[in-house]
């Protein structure tokens, strides 16, 4: 096999195997969505994180997590188990609910917001000196009760 | 207020059958607390997401619920009792139950059970409860120590919108309702 023939054989598979990569790439990773997370200071005047993390990379990571080596009894572990099916149908059906607030937390020193908008899930923790948002889609629930179910 | 929670959590396990019905189609649950500052704690939940989980609840896992109240245990026979005399009884009546170091006093006020514990030696704050007596009825149906829960959750079903709960105390009250508006602050 003459070299330019070889190169050009080469090239090709990188080619085949680059759009392969790619397209597993935007299917796990982008097309899921994006999570974002801001962090604002003196109550938005100034944004000091603002980030659009991949909700793939971040299902990516919860499934990654080494659940079975956390240091939980057998009788939590039990207790999770014995609970997970429920906790997943109520998220399921959560995913259909309309929009609402789901959680309120008024203390002294902070407030912690939890609402389902637009199937997404959205949390916001307000301190005296700065605000977090994020944004959550509901694979990540779903991711998060999924990487539970080894232990 | 710890006896006040745990109560709530336990009740609050109960009003997870309420039925998905015009009038009732969202779950409320609020805690105020008052530990040198105010502190409120809301929470708004489809009870169709609720009803979807129930049943995949297995019964074993109700096994573990108690009824306790100011650091005290109301036994399913005592619940039992308190339904037994007060159910048919005039409003004013109170039922007394006095134990080693508290007392409970039971009440009807309507179709509510209501039922206070106070400790007598301590002098210590009481924790009232309310809740309806068809729940508390169904409840008690149980064998030994353990709570009926899926006997709870019938009478919950035919109870739909209202109030189902109420734990107050001089530090906390803890509220649980049903109804058909999704956030109670809209």
């Amino acid at each position: 096999m003459s070299l330019p023939r070889f190169l050009a054989i080469l090239f090709l598979i990188c080619a085949v195997v680059f759009a392969g990569v790619l397209t597993a790439g935007y299917f796990v990773f982008v097309r899921p969505g994006f999570a974002r997370i801001t962090v604002s200071e003196n109550f938005g005047d100034r944004e000091v994180v603002h980030a659009f993390v991949p909700v793939g990379l971040v299902n990516f990571g919860i499934r990654a997590l080494p659940f079975a080596d956390f240091d939980i009894d057998a009788c939590g572990r039990d207790e999770l188990r014995t609970w997970k099916p429920a906790l997943a149908a109520a998220v399921a059906a959560l995913e259909t609910a309309p929009d609402v607030t789901l959680l309120r937390v008024h203390s002294d020193d902070s407030d912690v917001v939890v609402r389902k908008e637009n199937s997404e899930i959205r949390i916001e923790v307000t301190a005296p000196d700065a605000r977090v948002r994020i944004t959550l889609p509901p694979s990540t629930t779903r991711a998060f009760l999924g990487a539970i179910r080894d232990l | 207020m710890k006896g006040g929670i745990l109560a709530a959590s336990v009740l609050a396990t109960w009003t997870l059958a309420v039925p998905v019905q015009a009038q009732a189609r969202w779950l409320h649950v609020e805690i105020t607390g008052d530990h040198g500052g105010q502190s409120v704690v809301q929470m708004n939940l489809p009870l169709a997401s609720l009803t979807a989980a129930l049943p995949l609840i297995p019964l074993n896992a109700w096994g573990h619920c108690r009824l306790e109240l100011n650091d005290r245990t109301v036994s399913r026979a005592e619940i039992a009792f308190m339904v037994q005399k007060l159910r048919n009884a005039p409003e004013n009546a109170v039922l007394s139950i006095a134990t080693d170091g508290d007392r409970l006093d039971a009440s009807r006020s309507g179709d509510m059970l209501v039922v206070t514990i106070r400790e007598e030696n301590l002098n210590a704050s009481p924790v009232q409860v309310r809740i309806p007596f068809a729940v508390a009825e169904a409840v008690s149906l149980g064998s030994g120590d353990r709570l009926d829960l899926r006997a709870a959750t019938r009478a919950l079903v035919m109870r739909g919108a209202g109030e189902l709960v109420v734990v107050n105390s001089n530090d906390g009250r803890v509220r649980i309702w049903a109804d058909g508006i999704p956030d109670v602050r809209r």
